[in-house]
């Protein structure tokens, strides 16, 4: 059971096409899991066997019948909840959505059923990707499998965390002030922010239109690779949405780092925000590890990690209240009580605040680029911090500050968290590499050469 | 200094209960300290992060 729970998707992939595996055993054993755990982990807001054994039996014949579509044929994923499936509920975690059924597949979904994945069901997040851990809601909030006394990271919790607990290989979350990476981070396992506008926001839930991305989070960089080329491309119907090719993101991953240049931004989580020690030093032996595999480290400054997340969420208040105004003002006792609080945030900004936050971000990003230039891909942090209790208010409030993701959600490029070992407590540690703007398969060929270095992708946590 | 109670009256907001407005004073008060942040210096010709299009730029120009 746990040698099918922990299979790689890569892995999976290769025996569902050879036949060694079949996609109904493969869904059947890890609906059992789910069945058996999930309500320990709360990584699921619904579970949907009815669906995945359809889509299963419907892989294995095609399969069978020589029609193999691709690695993800026959491969188990879950979507957070803010992303739509036609028939199901798109709840957002809310009460506020607790009805709303979603009449066609977001972009996304449209992708992953098109190369063949089977859909477990639908993952918990934040409520609408922005306020949480939340005991307030219709649904509890997931927890961290490595200790479910602590957070998953979030907004994409669900997602991190059936991960990390052998739930399924592949999940989509969405990442627009580091929901993603944070859970990545939380739950050990490997998330990516890619390019804004490379992946299709149309059929997701917006929080913040200029900051949201959608992205893939695995357990492997391969398997992240392997989903990214799935979900990546053009399209016409999201403005915006890159008209970019998309490369072969698995084409250069065994390539390793000699000769690559790699800028470290230590100031982000040595200076302007100081990490845990543990945290410093996991990223300081990264660099280490790929300066001795022939990369060329060298130090690169930014901006202040300050004034990212204060641009950033300066923006982020004000497109997520003009999204949310209408609920906010016929309905706040619906939203639980971090969501509201969230989102009333921005009430209190003036159309002058948001349009000096726009101007300031260019600028912003005008110097990120610039601090790029002569560089590769960089690495930093993620979280500053292993993950705290999920009912340490305290620590979850600093949550939000104490991260160097927003950075890169403000300027549209490219981030990728992967696990970077484990605190002493036994909670993971992480770090984060980020790309020029559509750099993802350089960000994936560094990633591949650390995670092959290191194996922390390998280690999992035993359930409760 | 512009209260809660007036920032939800202005806003519109007018089912906020006495939690909601001790949150939403709260929220004000985050927001305050990051809107100290922005920058007092910008160029005047600074143009916003994203700038209205009338048409695709395939389609500009003809």
């Amino acid at each position: 059971m746990s040698e099918l729970a922990f299979l790689t998707l890569a892995e999976a992939g290769a025996l569902i096409r050879a036949k060694k595996l079949s996609p109904v055993e493969y869904a059947t054993a890890l609906l059992a899991r789910i069945e058996r755990h999930d309500p320990t982990y709360n990584a699921f807001i619904n579970v949907t066997p009815d669906i995945a054994l359809k889509e299963a039996r419907a892989a294995e014949a095609e399969i069978a019948a020589g029609r193999w579509r691709g690695p993800f044929h026959g491969i188990p994923y879950a979507l957070k909840d803010i992303v739509d499936a036609t028939g199901l509920p798109t709840t957002g975690h809310s009460k506020i959505l607790i009805d709303n059924i979603a009449r066609s597949d977001a972009v996304v979904t449209q992708k992953l059923r098109a190369a063949g994945g089977v859909l477990l069901g639908k993952l918990s997040t934040h409520e609408f990707a922005v306020g949480g851990p939340s005991f307030d809601l219709p649904w509890p909030p997931a927890r961290n499998p490595w200790n479910r006394d602590h957070f998953p990271g979030g907004s994409s919790s669900g997602s991190g965390a059936g991960l990390a607990a052998g739930f399924f290989p592949a999940a989509i979350g969405t990442d627009t002030g580091g929901s993603i990476r944070n859970p990545a981070s939380m739950c050990g396992i490997v998330g990516f922010k890619p390019t804004y506008g490379l992946v299709s926001r149309r059929g997701v839930l917006p929080l913040s239109f200029s900051l949201d991305h959608i992205g893939p989070m695995t357990r492997t960089v391969r398997d992240n690779a392997l989903m990214l080329q799935v979900i990546a491309g053009h399209d016409a119907d999201d403005p915006a949405s890159a008209d970019v090719g998309v490369p072969d993101y698995t084409a250069d991953l065994e390539r390793g780092v000699q000769g690559l240049k790699i800028g470290v931004i230590r100031h982000f989580y040595a200076k302007d925000v100081e990490a845990d020690p543990e945290q410093i030093a996991a990223l300081d032996n990264a660099a280490a590890l790929l300066g001795k595999q022939g990369a060329v480290i060298s130090e690169i400054t930014l901006p202040a990690l300050t004034d990212f997340s204060a641009c950033g969420q300066i923006i982020l208040a004000a497109e997520s209240y003009a999204a949310h105004e209408p609920w906010l003002k016929a309905r706040p006792q619906d939203y639980g009580a971090r969501g509201r609080e969230r989102l009333l945030a921005g009430a209190a900004l003036s159309a002058a605040h948001y349009v000096q936050a726009t101007r300031w971000r260019l600028i912003l990003k005008q110097q990120a680029l610039e601090a790029f230039k002569g560089i590769d891909v960089a690495i930093t942090a993620s979280s500053m911090d292993p993950a705290c209790r999920i009912d340490d208010n305290a620590a979850l409030a600093t949550n939000y500050w104490r991260q160097a993701r927003m950075p890169f959600n403000v300027t549209g490029q490219p981030g990728l968290v992967i696990p970077a070992g484990f605190a002493r407590t036994g909670l993971p540690l992480s770090i984060q590499i980020v790309g020029h703007p559509f750099g993802e398969a350089t960000c994936y060929r560094v990633a591949q050469a650390y995670e092959s270095a290191t194996a922390w992708t390998m280690k999992h946590p035993v359930l409760a | 200094m512009t209260t809660a109670r007036e920032l939800a009256r202005a806003a519109g907001l007018d089912k906020l209960t006495e939690e909601h407005l001790a949150q939403l004073e709260r929220a004000a008060a985050n927001m305050a300290r990051l809107v100290a942040r922005l920058p007092k210096d910008l160029p005047a010709v600074a143009e916003p992060a994203h700038i209205y299009q009338a048409a695709p730029a395939k389609e500009r120009g003809r």
